[in-house]
């Protein structure tokens, strides 16, 4: 079971959106977004709803739950 | 408030406690030495709100609590052994080392105690049946 993400792919449809400023937007760090970009972090519920609304997208569109 | 700005307000607040633990060691002053660590505390945490940037978030946290649990962990069983062994080693109540060994335990003792009711609160906290 893993929890993966897009938000590399999202960044890039997004103008090139930097990291700081998704760090920004989403209110954390722009070592958590190297982090969760990397997989090698999982999000709390609240800082993927944060995310997902950074990119105007549903939760589902960034993240995804493989079993 | 910019990050750099407050890491250099940090760093100044440390030296400057530093300056002022030699002193009231070197002088004699231990007392000097409470007012200014509360202040020192005080000052830093004020600086920490008045940055703009995110400084910290969850998984700074998380990396503190899995920090936090692993020392708590590993000082509690080295300070058993440690103090067990010196106990051990010492000849009777008169040698240092009884005394080294025993604070050990004690520390280890009450650190467990505290972890166990810090538990009790958070578990009550988020909704845990006890």
């Amino acid at each position: 079971m893993k929890i993966t993400n897009f938000i590399r792919r999202l960044r890039f449809d997004h103008g090139e959106m930097t990291q700081e400023e998704l760090a920004h937007r989403a209110g954390c760090t722009r070592q958590t977004i190297i982090a969760l970009e990397q997989g090698r972090y999982v999000p709390s519920i609240e800082l993927a709803f944060k995310i997902a609304r950074a990119f105007g997208v549903p939760l589902e569109q960034v993240f995804h739950y493989e079993e | 408030m910019s990050y750099k700005q407050y890491m250099v307000s940090r760093a100044l607040v440390v030296i400057i406690l530093a300056a002022l633990v030699a002193w009231g060691n070197a002088s004699g002053n231990i007392l000097v030495l409470i007012p200014g660590v509360i202040i020192a505390l005080l000052i830093m945490l004020t600086l920490k709100r008045r940055v703009k940037e995110v400084i910290e978030d969850e998984r700074v946290w998380s990396i503190a609590y899995r920090a936090s649990r692993v020392a708590y962990v590993a000082f509690t069983i080295l300070a058993v052994i440690t103090g067990i062994t010196l106990a051990n080693l010492a000849g009777d109540a008169s040698d240092i080392r009884f005394y080294i060994g025993l604070t050990l335990n004690y520390s280890a003792c009450a650190l467990v105690v505290f972890y166990w009711l810090a538990y009790i609160y958070y578990n009550k906290k988020l909704g845990g049946k006890q």
